[in-house]
């Protein structure tokens, strides 16, 4: 490891020029893999696993890996590239990295911060569905319903009500799952960047072991390869579609855990002249990498499951929830040997890149406050009861139909927009040539013109598409009666409900904390 | 196919995106550990054998042809497998072509055997994906049913999904990519030919704005002796 790039972790990071503020004490990652592996375990979350190989398969296999890859050289890696530097160059979280540009863009920093907060108020629920199934794993449980694995999860585990409006009861199964991911992330981040350096030596490469295991078993299974030609082979026919650019393009934003501020915050506690470049794209293709391995292991498995019961792939490539907890602990119960042991593994997986991804947003949350001088020594306890307690809702019955809905918009409209945001203030306001030259300092790969016209006008301008294209169907679904996706119908009241008024509220708060808490006085 | 059973194609698009992903991840690692790895071999084999090094990696431009021709050699491979695979994937539709041919007391005469057209409408809240089902009858000497299922005014993220069901119940063809198009194809080998009865196509609404309309079409190929076949209508 290179002298430059190990930090001093007693050091004082120097602010920037013109910055009022006295140069102050901040904890800096004690090690470049560890912030390295910190940000992979960031960005590898559940959707590596459940929605990256589903596409591939979806968009004609190999087809969708070219758009893919366009996309990941074209929009990804510059805007991971941007939020790693922006971090490293303020200093700062989010709020005050933006708030040193022009402080009235506190409000954006501090907006991104509660919306990766809000989505680990209900991904703390799907990581415990992970944890509550590892020691159903050892009996399989999830054979004693007789309508299969998927009814098991919806109607004995989650107890998922007839729809959002009927709140239901609280699973308790799900309600202590969840309640143990709140502790252990607490656990993990309560003292500090030094301990969390550590944790994350273990809990990033653990997961990617767990696999190597799990593919050498799926690639041994009959039917195996029939999957794995359904994942690769090309379908070239399906290139010329729009549908799979713009797929390609909202998978890369949303694998690299861009716009939650994640990068931002842990770039901040960098040393000063920290290789950002490099870091970026070892993410990057660490996080891809990671998410093309989980596909050969999915669709190994899948294609022994076809090949057992007849069903074609096609139907079995399904994502998300119906993937983890129905179709692939399906194919681990028909499994001649090693079912408990594929379970198992697959659910510690699972539950690793969980928590991994939901550390890293409260951690973002945690370091935001703290960089804002909150006058409250106990930060990281509070925002933990807080969000565990909002947890709460997500975990009912009805909460399921709430996680589908609130996630949608986040998701797909909440995370673009401010994604568009952040890159049209650093082109624009900062000045990308400023940026960009800032970035290079200390850094082994240098930023070129690519990288410039990325960030003014390509990755911009494909997000604005892209928000059009999911926010005008949202609105003209909403007019015209309702929009359905997958086995929800989101409803006007619900849509309401569970995305725009949250959005309200958020930036309401984001204007109140930019209000309250100003670090120059 | 390949010994392991993996398509040539597929074997291919391992290889390319493995030498992307897990390449560019390997470049930058070094990169960060200021490695560079232009001159990892050479660094390798100095380590290992000093002597050796001297002679043979005087120059530089060695170890560059060395790492460009590696690079190459993979392209090639991939790009060997993949033509294999597109030649395998014409050489089955030719073997296609001469099995109809082969059919020479019998030809293919075309039928329309359904054609509908309705609208996606979950019937309330939490309901799940719209599943509109499409029964359609076959007579007797089916060799092909094709089903082919299409949208009106369905937009951008419209997705529609398609699976067909035999007279037994058992689903016999899908046709569940992204889109509002979808196609499934049906046919009986050899010279054999499919059940009689009642099939069902499943329309299955993924995504989309309400009230998008669909139009299905099935068309069967039936069997027929050769007399009394009207031109137009033979295969």
């Amino acid at each position: 490891m290179p002298e430059e790039d190990v930090a001093d972790t007693s050091g004082e990071t120097k602010d920037m020029p013109g910055e009022p503020e006295a140069a102050e004490a901040k904890e800096l990652w004690p090690s470049r893999s560890g912030f390295i592996l910190a940000a992979m375990g960031s960005a590898i979350g559940l959707g590596n696993v459940w929605r990256f190989p589903y596409l591939v398969g979806r968009y004609g296999g190999g087809t969708f890996l070219v758009p893919f890859i366009i996309a990941l050289i074209t929009t990804g890696i510059p805007l991971l590239n941007l939020e790693m530097g922006l971090g490293r160059i303020m200093r700062s979280s989010p709020p005050f990295a933006f708030g040193k540009i022009d402080k009235r863009l506190r409000v954006l920093g501090w907006s991104m911060l509660l919306v990766g907060f809000v989505v680990i108020i209900y991904y703390t629920v799907i990581v415990g569905w992970s944890l509550a199934y590892i020691p159903k794993a050892l009996t399989l449980s999830w054979q004693n319903n007789p309508d299969g694995a998927l009814s098991y999860f919806m109607n004995d585990f989650v107890k998922v009500s007839s729809g959002p409006g009927v709140i239901g009861g609280i699973s308790p199964g799900v309600f202590f799952a969840m309640a143990a991911t709140w502790i252990t992330m607490y656990l993990i981040l309560f003292r500090g960047l030094g301990q969390l350096n550590k944790v994350v030596k273990v809990a990033v490469p653990l997961p990617a072991f767990l696999l190597v295991i799990m593919a050498i078993r799926s690639l041994t299974l009959p039917g195996a390869m029939d999957g794995l030609n359904y994942y690769l082979t090309p379908n070239w026919s399906e290139l010329w579609s729009a549908e799979i650019w713009l797929a390609a393009y909202a998978q890369v934003f949303f694998t690299l855990s861009l716009a939650g501020g994640v990068m931002i915050a842990y770039a901040s506690r960098l040393p000063k002249g920290a290789d950002v470049n490099s870091n970026a794209r070892i993410v990057a293709f660490g996080d891809v990498g990671f998410a093309f391995f989980a596909g050969i292991v999915v669709f190994s498995t899948l294609g022994f499951m076809s090949h057992t019961t007849g069903q074609p792939l096609p139907e079995l490539a399904a994502s998300g929830a119906g993937l983890a907890f129905g179709v692939y602990p399906t194919a681990i119960a028909q499994m001649p040997t090693g079912a408990v042991l594929m379970g198992l593994l697959f659910f510690t997986t699972l539950f690793i890149i969980g928590l991994d991804s939901a550390f890293a947003l409260l951690e973002a949350m945690n370091l935001g406050f703290k960089d804002a001088k909150v006058n409250f020594k106990h930060i990281l306890p509070a925002i933990t009861i807080f969000g565990f307690l909002m947890s709460i809702f997500f975990a009912t019955g009805g909460g399921y139909h709430w996680i589908e809905i609130v996630d949608a918009f986040f998701n797909e409209v909440l995370f673009v927009s401010i994604g568009i945001l952040q890159c049209l203030v650093i082109a624009y306001v900062y000045g990308s040539k400023k940026f960009m030259d800032q970035c290079n300092e200390g850094s082994e790969v240098k930023l070129g013109k690519w990288w410039e016209y990325s960030i003014k006008y390509f990755t911009p301008g494909f997000l604005i598409i892209a928000l059009t294209v999911h926010l005008g169907g949202m609105v003209w679904g909403l007019a015209t009666g309702g929009y359905a996706y997958g086995n929800e119908l989101f409803t006007a009241k619900y849509m309401l409900m569970g995305a725009f008024i949250p959005a309200g509220i958020i930036l309401c708060i984001a204007y109140y904390f930019y209000r309250r808490w100003d670090p120059r006085d | 196919m390949g010994p392991t059973g993996l398509t040539a194609s597929a074997w291919a698009t391992l290889i390319i995106t493995s030498i992307i992903f897990y390449g560019g991840f390997i470049y930058y690692v070094f990169k960060a550990l200021n490695i560079d790895p232009k001159t990892l071999p050479k660094k390798a084999l100095e380590m290992a054998h000093p002597e050796y090094v001297k002679k043979m990696w005087r120059k530089d431009h060695k170890t560059k042809m060395f790492m460009a021709g590696g690079v190459a050699f993979l392209l090639l491979v991939a790009a060997m497998l993949a033509g294999f695979g597109a030649y395998r994937e014409l050489e089955g539709a030719v073997v296609e072509d001469v099995v109809e041919e082969e059919l020479d007391e019998y030809v293919l005469v075309r039928e329309l055997v359904m054609e509908q057209t309705g609208t996606a409408n979950p019937a309330s809240v939490g309901s799940g994906a719209t599943s509109t089902p499409v029964p359609f009858t076959i007579r007797e000497g089916c060799k092909r049913i094709i089903v082919n299922l299409s949208s009106t005014n369905a937009r951008l993220l419209t997705d529609y999904d398609l699976y067909i069901y035999g007279p037994d119940g058992n689903q016999i063809g899908s046709s569940a990519t992204f889109g509002s198009d979808q196609s499934a194809e049906i046919e009986a080998r050899g010279n054999n030919t499919l059940a009689n009865g009642t099939y069902e196509a499943e329309i299955i609404f993924f995504a989309g704005t309400m009230g998008t309309s669909w139009h299905i079409e099935v068309t069967a190929w039936y069997m027929q002796p050769l007399e009394g076949v009207g031109e137009e209508d033979v295969l």
